[in-house]
């Protein structure tokens, strides 16, 4: 069992909060390597669904907001402007 | 953030994207007879739920009374969260309106313009604001869960400093790549303000769709950029420099590295549900002053084909000849100063 691996998956993953990530970083080492297992097994299993499973929605959403863009009227352009741009940042945080 | 895990997504948006409407021909049928805001939203509750279901998925595979599963299902973690959350909540807004946070022996200074600072956000960037907070005090709360004697005995008695840096490092690349996309964020907001400017002339010659397309380019070269950031931050993570033991000075390193910290996930998903809040409102205001105003008594989708016909036509240049008897308020919701055109339109569209 690569405790290192396992260390940087948890670290990584978008899947537990910074709290828990700590919780989980002390408790790995003395974890027998069954629950080491799991544990990494289980990040493994949320980082693909999450990951496929974001690109395609990123991919929704673009679309979306192109099309919206450019049905947009002036004004509406012009008070959206910040909401456009929030969007462009959102679906890069994801 | 997840450097490894986001690559491959990041490095697509560099590729050739496929063209606008090839992407828009992705969408399900079934969602274009909804309007384009009304689908957006419905792709941001697609994507909370994704999320929650990649956690079930994930706990599928914790199951067990051991500490670490224990721990990964978050239980505990939430209990002890929340229980610390309660005690806490009133002095931490206290030391976040400038002053000394106490826990124990462990003290925390937060100084007048750092707390001016983030005041400042609350009213220029609210969710920044949110963000912020919810953010450091949930490293607060991690970095005191082993400090405090919580039910009389320390919750881990094997914690070692490195599980915490270790933990902040990654958080700390989240940081600077969250502040690497506020840049963005002002770049864009900058690039936006002129391509309105320049719009506001524009707006007699029916140039929107060339300026939409540009809006839309330029939206995707920000997410470009964006990239490039990840990718700079990526290798500045790679010469981060954790402090060690001695010169650990939690006042300066809480402050230097959590003023944004993980939960990014939620952010994300928070800016685009809001958003989504602003489009709907934003909407509802312009077609609310047309209607104060008179400008559209009737909302009119016109065919691109009819506007195109009755509005003007192209000269030998390219250039758009307008006949500015007409008003033009967008592409598909335009109400024409000739009220006999409009009125045989809307014969015509019944």
């Amino acid at each position: 069992m690569n405790l290192k691996q396992v260390r940087t998956k948890i670290q990584k993953t978008r899947l537990f909060s910074d709290f828990q990530k700590i919780e989980l970083l002390v408790k790995l080492e003395e974890a027998s390597e069954e629950d080491q297992k799991k544990l990494e097994a289980g990040i493994d299993v949320f980082n693909r669904e999450y990951e496929t499973r974001m690109a395609k929605r990123k991919e929704e959403m673009q679309a979306l907001l192109g099309e919206m863009v450019e049905d947009m009227t002036e004004d509406e352009a012009r008070l959206n402007q910040e909401a456009i741009a929030e969007i462009v940042v959102g679906l890069n945080l994801l | 953030m997840q450097h490894n895990e986001r690559g491959p997504q990041q490095s697509s948006i560099s590729n050739a994207q496929p063209p606008i409407a090839e992407r828009v021909a992705r969408v399900p049928e079934r969602a274009k007879e909804k309007s384009v805001v009304e689908r957006m939203s419905t792709t941001v509750l697609d994507i909370g739920r994704d999320i929650v279901t990649a956690n079930k998925k994930a706990m599928d595979n914790f199951d067990g009374k051991s500490p670490l599963l224990v721990a990964a299902q978050g239980g505990a973690t939430a209990l002890v969260g929340i229980g610390l959350e309660k005690v806490l909540d009133k002095t931490f807004k206290k030391g976040m309106e400038g002053g000394t946070l106490y826990f124990g022996k462990l003290q925390i200074d937060i100084p007048k313009e750092v707390a001016d600072q983030i005041k400042g956000f609350e009213r220029s960037h609210p969710r920044w604001h949110h963000f912020i907070l919810q953010s450091t005090k949930d490293l607060l709360t991690g970095t005191i869960y082993n400090g405090l004697a919580f039910f009389s005995r320390p919750m881990f008695e094997s914690a070692k400093a490195e599980h915490l840096v270790g933990s902040l490092a990654v958080n700390a690349s989240e940081a600077m790549f969250t502040k690497g996309l506020k840049s963005v964020l002002v770049r864009q907001s900058a690039v936006d303000k002129k391509a309105a400017i320049q719009s506001e002339r524009d707006v007699w010659q029916n140039e929107l769709t060339e300026r939409a397309k540009l809006r839309t380019e330029s939206a995707l070269t920000a997410q470009a950029n964006a990239k490039d950031k990840l990718n700079d931050l990526d290798e500045q993570l790679n010469k981060f420099i954790i402090p060690d033991e001695e010169a650990w000075a939690w006042q300066s390193f809480l402050r230097q590295f959590t003023t944004f910290s993980n939960p990014a996930t939620l952010l994300g998903l928070d800016m685009l549900g809001r958003s989504m809040i602003a489009f709907k409102d934003n909407l509802v205001e312009v077609r609310k002053t047309r209607k104060d105003k008179g400008i559209v008594g009737k909302s009119v989708d016109m065919e691109k084909k009819y506007e195109k016909k009755e509005w003007g036509n192209r000269d030998s240049g390219g250039r758009w000849q307008g006949n500015k008897d007409k008003v033009y308020y967008g592409k598909s919701n335009w109400k024409s100063a000739d009220q006999k055109a409009q009125e045989e339109y809307e014969l015509k569209a019944g």
